[in-house]
């Protein structure tokens, strides 16, 4: 954990703040543009398509994580670009942080499937 | 970022037509209607009586369907993928109505047929248990706005679910009975009418137009006075309408209020409004409640019985349903003409295994 606190201060040692965030908000453009059609697509499958209410949700976490996933390597990808020379583990980085990410998403999921959905269904 | 722009334009240069087709279809709505499977709510979850009572072993659930107007291309197309779903052309008297209209009257035929479900269970239970409180003070008349055309003149002025409280007619007569205000108007005149909501009461001026062509649909409803009953139940909020659950509700209140739990441990559902005489009527989407139903794996499912003032009849509808899903509806599928038919029916079953 230690080591991975330092790689991201070490990240805005090298980079910068504006440019971290500057590959941030790049990265949730394009994540942003591939989210608003699978959510989309999600609620209106889910509405014609309720009795696999469950199936759906599942299906939603899987999307959500590869999504996120995406945009945790865009934004790797454009610091890569900023800096090509740069010798930081940022793979290693962003990998933690897609698992992280990852188990957010599921415990949600999880939250949704067991409490709210069956609360909704009154 | 624009590095990142640069890294990614050819593939969004390639993607652009495509994604802007996508969310075309994925954003454009048109005039249909498409009804889905929905699910089954235990009725318990939804109304309680304060009453005690033995257990209920098994179960009464009403069926709801998703039916939704105006879908978008995307949910148009994914719907053929569906041997459940069914899809009309938007009827043209409905089309007007925003999403938000379409759910208050919705919400308002799932009130009314609650409180229909509480007039009906009361009413027979009070025969079988005599602490049961409910006689004529248990209710009060009201004349409610169930539905606007178009065309009315004061459209935004009126709001559905809103009472009728009177009208000012010809010669200065306060008329209050709904049915004869047409009797106490001259065409081309304008009356004063009063309706009462929530906040406040209001007036409008409606001409005879307005009332000879249905531009503003009343309805008559009785509704419980709670505190003229006992036991007391209460109703918890819910995100499902419409009134077709009336008979399932009707059975479960009335399970609530009797010693003898005539649910036997099955897992009952079923569909059919519930008429204050206890009779049940017809409603839609019977081949996806069916379907829902099936999906649920609910023991006994209660349809509306043929009733020969109908052109089409649910129970032949859902016996269709079954030969096509592949359901026996042999002592499943049960047609009900009233609710006294539904209990005498689930008194004659042997307990469930």
């Amino acid at each position: 954990m230690n080591k991975y606190i330092k790689t991201w201060k070490d990240i805005k040692k090298v980079f910068g703040i504006k440019e971290v965030l500057d590959a941030l908000f790049g990265s949730l453009l394009y994540a942003l543009l591939v989210l608003t059609p699978s959510v989309l697509i999600f609620m209106q499958v889910v509405s014609m398509y309720y009795h696999l209410l469950s199936l759906w949700v599942i299906l939603l976490v899987i999307v959500i994580i590869l999504i996120s996933a995406l945009q945790l390597k865009l934004w790797q990808k454009a610091l890569d670009l900023k800096k090509p020379d740069h010798e930081l583990p940022l793979n290693r980085v962003f990998n933690l942080q897609i698992i992280i990410h990852g188990i957010i998403i599921i415990i949600i999921g999880l939250l949704f499937l067991i409490f709210f959905i069956p609360m909704m269904q009154i | 970022m624009n590095e990142l722009n640069k890294y990614l334009w050819p593939t969004v240069k390639i993607l652009i037509i495509p994604y802007l087709v996508l969310m075309f279809l994925l954003l454009y709505r048109i005039e249909y209607q498409i009804t889905a499977p929905g699910g089954i709510t235990e009725v318990e979850t939804l109304i309680d009586v304060d009453y005690e009572v033995e257990d209920s072993k098994g179960s009464f659930s009403s069926t709801y369907v998703i039916s939704f107007r105006r879908p978008t291309f995307f949910q148009f197309i994914i719907n053929d993928f569906s041997t459940y779903n069914q899809v009309i052309i938007l009827p043209e008297y409905y089309r007007h109505y925003t999403d938000s209209e379409t759910r208050q009257i919705s919400y308002l035929q799932k009130m009314t047929s609650v409180d229909a479900s509480i007039i009906v269970a009361y009413e027979l239970a009070s025969d079988q248990n005599d602490d049961i409180v409910f006689d004529e003070s248990s209710t009060y008349r009201v004349v409610l706005v169930t539905g606007k055309a178009e065309d009315l003149s004061q459209y935004d002025a009126i709001g559905l679910g809103d009472e009728f409280i009177s009208m000012i007619g010809e010669n200065d007569v306060v008329v209050s009975d709904f049915q004869n205000l047409e009797d106490f108007m001259i065409e081309g005149e304008t009356y004063q009418f009063t309706f009462e909501n929530e906040e406040s009461s209001y007036q409008v001026s409606l001409s005879k137009a307005d009332i000879e062509d249905d531009l503003l649909i009343l309805n008559e409803y009785l509704l419980v006075d709670s505190s003229e009953i006992y036991p007391q139940y209460s109703e918890k909020e819910s995100n499902i309408g419409g009134p077709s659950g009336g008979l399932l509700q009707t059975l479960s209140i009335y399970n609530m209020l009797v010693e003898e739990d005539i649910t036997k441990g099955y897992k009952i559902a079923g569909t059919g409004t519930i008429r204050y005489d206890g009779t049940v009527g017809y409603v839609g989407g019977i081949k996806q409640k069916i379907a829902t139903a099936y999906l649920n794996d609910v023991d006994l499912f209660f349809i509306p019985d043929i009733d020969e003032r109908y052109s089409s009849h649910n129970y032949l509808e859902a016996l269709a349903a079954c030969e096509e899903f592949g359901i026996d509806p042999e002592g499943w599928l049960i047609p009900v003409g009233t609710v006294e038919q539904a209990i005498s029916y689930l008194e004659g079953l042997d307990p469930h295994e």
